[in-house]
């Protein structure tokens, strides 16, 4: 949490000289060691009649910023803090048992046109309606589970597996509509790629225990993610 | 910039432009949302399934009816794979196993709480109507010749070292020494040293010279369960497990006490004490470890050395609950346990059933070294020492003139059992123990004491030993 708070000071700080954005993703995760945890997990309680489901489908929040001119040659700097959540969630007996997986993170990126490499082009404050993306960043990974509502903690809180990680982003978008006089509405998708993430624990952390030669290591993550996003234009067209 | 290279850009731009036009590319982004958005949720896209890949269509035979050999009947049986239990006794539950017929309900002279609500069996247990307590009363410590509340003691300095030394085991980072010696260059207290006896070695199945520093760390630093204990206050463990596995009792051979099992040979075959041969493809081999460390059970051939070594790694000694019985409470009414300078390093008011348990009951709990001195007193002088060591906190002539009757359950007296629950041997290397986690030809192994990841002298660590077994054999 502070370092999430941290993490939004620095966003609120830069907007007086930037554009402010907000945005909301759904994504997608594969990872066969993750789910051969949960699949563990199911086939200890075969006596469940609602099987944990995979992490599978999850959401991303952001708040970001973008330079309102480019820096280079048509490219606009951007910087974005996240917040995501992958969510898994079963009812038996009467009892939700929930997995989370969590994900706080930074990015800088660069938004561009790939003509505007080349040449000069028209665009507006957001800069060309369609763009790439690139954006590199870090981020913190935090896998625990929940019985009704309530956090599982040993001894020391929350007992959580955790990872910090080093992740790219590519992807496109489009400036759709203007909302008003200075609200954008952007569509957007693209794929996240994570090189390696180490949840240690994460078998303990979901099933209490790992004897089964379970991963808590998940290699070359990609995590589809598509979405929208609002800017406030900081000022009229340049 | 050249000619040469504007025309190349140029010729780049009005290709992407051709193959992607702005109204495609916003055909193609909803698109993609959508389909991002909907894909998990697309049935056959991503099976939620039980293990994949079983292969295994044999027969196993399980050696032991406790809670291991159950549960990993039940999960193969769920997989349709046939099973065969031998136990050696004319019970299953292993060493989970209610006293009947005295107190006014079932007392648990086995396994009683339930370590953790972050496992196995507390799941189960939650699929069932029984009703938890979790014993948060007070403990009570006889130091000074004084018995102390635990509300007014915990800021006694000598019990905050105690309390201290035994919540951080994990970051001891010395060199291995007993817990006992550790205790003593660690400046625990004579006074208080019987309260050290019982939360660290007497708690582990066995005494302070015989628990390493080693094995306390990897426990410590290991356990992943919780540490919220609870007790069943309406109805027994063994009722819990006769509920769940009811559909594999059928399939046990009571007083089968299997004495070899020789697995150079496919089908593998087992011999009971009555010389009968049995087959199987798979073995699975639950029993107590003592019941192998003491060759009550052989191996044709024997045992590769990894496994052995796994096995050796812990040891298990004499245990005993001593159930007391008295016609009056005089010992405070909101007691958990009671500490008092002794023999036996800890007793309790036993809360399993303790719905309608109206008796004044103790359970006196003795591990290790003492259970062996007790032993060696017989049974009258084993009464009398319990007696007049409860008798030196309260007063010798109200406990001789309350007490009734008692029963002594002594786990190391049990042929098929020979001790109570496992420790991690005093020098022994607890990370070098995963052999035991892997079959030796088709043999695997279950049981508390086979738990390689801090989690034995637990029932729940049984049954992921179980469970683990259950998968290899699916998968073998």
């Amino acid at each position: 949490m502070k370092h999430l708070m941290l993490i939004v000071c620095w966003c609120i700080s830069l907007h007086g000289m930037t554009q402010f954005s907000i945005a909301f993703n759904v994504r997608n995760l594969y990872a066969k060691e993750y789910d051969q945890i949960i699949r563990t997990y199911n086939a200890m309680r075969p006596w469940q009649t609602e099987k944990q489901p995979f992490l599978t489908l999850g959401w991303v929040g952001a708040m970001g910023w973008q330079s309102p001119k480019p820096v280079f040659k048509g490219i606009y700097l951007q910087g974005q803090c996240m917040f995501g959540q992958f969510r898994s969630s079963a009812e038996n007996n009467g009892e939700t048992k929930q997995i989370l997986l969590r994900q706080w993170s930074i990015h800088l990126g660069l938004q561009f046109h790939p003509k505007a490499l080349f040449r000069a082009v028209s665009a507006g404050p957001l800069g060309t309606r369609w763009f790439l993306q690139w954006q590199i960043g870090t981020g913190y990974w935090q896998a625990f589970s929940k019985r009704n509502g309530e956090s599982f903690e040993d001894a020391n809180g929350l007992y959580a597996a955790q990872s910090y990680t080093f992740q790219t982003y590519f992807g496109t978008g489009y400036n759709t509509l203007r909302i008003g006089e200075r609200i954008f509405l952007t569509l957007r998708a693209g794929l996240w790629y994570i090189p390696s993430i180490t949840l240690n624990r994460f078998p303990e952390a979901i099933n209490g225990a790992n004897l089964y030669g379970l991963k808590d290591q998940a290699s070359n993550l990609f995590l589809p993610e598509a979405g929208l996003s609002f800017t406030w234009e900081r000022r009229k067209h340049l | 910039m050249n000619e040469t290279e504007e025309c190349r850009q140029g010729l780049i731009w009005s290709l992407m432009k051709k193959l992607w036009t702005r109204r495609k590319f916003f055909q193609s982004t909803l698109l993609a949302s959508g389909a991002a958005a909907l894909w998990p949720a697309i049935p056959g896209c991503k099976k939620v399934a039980l293990m994949d890949g079983n292969k295994f269509n044999g027969k196993v035979a399980i050696v032991g009816a406790g809670v291991a050999g159950l549960y990993a009947a039940w999960l193969l049986q769920q997989n349709g794979i046939e099973v065969t239990i031998y136990e050696a006794t004319a019970a299953h539950g292993g060493r989970i196993r209610p006293l009947k017929n005295f107190a006014s309900a079932e007392i648990e002279i086995g396994a009683e709480e339930i370590h953790g609500s972050h496992s196995v069996w507390f799941d189960l247990i939650r699929t069932t109507n029984a009703i938890e307590l979790e014993r948060d009363w007070q403990d009570y410590f006889f130091v000074d010749n004084i018995l102390h509340a635990e509300n007014q003691f915990t800021g006694d300095p000598d019990l905050a070292r105690v309390i201290e030394l035994t919540d951080n085991f994990d970051t001891y980072g010395g060199p291995e020494m007993s817990a006992e010696d550790y205790g003593n260059i660690s400046g625990v207290a004579g006074r208080v040293k019987h309260v050290y006896e019982a939360w660290t070695g007497n708690e582990r199945g066995t005494s302070n010279t015989r628990i390493g520093m080693k094995g306390l760390v990897f426990e410590a630093q290991k356990w992943s369960s919780g540490f919220d204990n609870r007790v069943l206050a309406n109805r027994t463990l063994l009722s819990i497990i006769e509920e769940k596995f009811s559909s594999v009792l059928p399939s046990i051979r009571y007083n089968t006490p299997i004495k070899a099992i020789k697995y150079s040979v496919s089908p593998v075959e087992l011999t009971d004490a009555s010389d009968a041969v049995h087959t199987a493809d798979r073995v699975l081999v639950a029993v107590p470890q003592p019941i192998i460390t003491n060759r009550n059970l052989q191996f044709i051939p024997s045992l590769p050395p990894e496994h052995w070594q796994a096995i050796t790694a812990m040891q298990c000694d004499r245990g005993m609950k001593v159930i007391l019985k008295f016609s009056d409470m005089f010992w405070p009414a909101d007691t958990d346990s009671l500490f008092i300078p002794g023999v036996v390093p800890e007793f309790w008011m036993p809360a399993g059933n303790s719905a309608s348990l109206t008796d004044h009951v103790l359970t006196a709990f003795v591990m290790g070294e003492a259970a062996e001195y007790l032993f060696g007193l017989g049974e009258e002088g084993m009464l009398q020492a319990i007696l007049d060591q409860l008798g030196s906190a309260f007063g010798q002539d109200i406990v001789q003139n309350a007490f009734i009757d008692h029963h002594t359950m002594d786990w190391g007296s049990e042929p098929y059992f020979q001790g109570a629950y496992s420790y991690i041997k005093t020098g022994a290397d607890p990370a070098s123990r995963n052999a035991i986690g892997n079959p030796a030809g088709q043999i695997y192994f279950a049981g508390e004491y086979t738990h390689t990841e801090g989690h034995h002298a637990s029932v729940h660590g049984a049954m992921e030993t179980a469970a683990r077994a259950a998968f290899k054999i699916m998968k073998a």
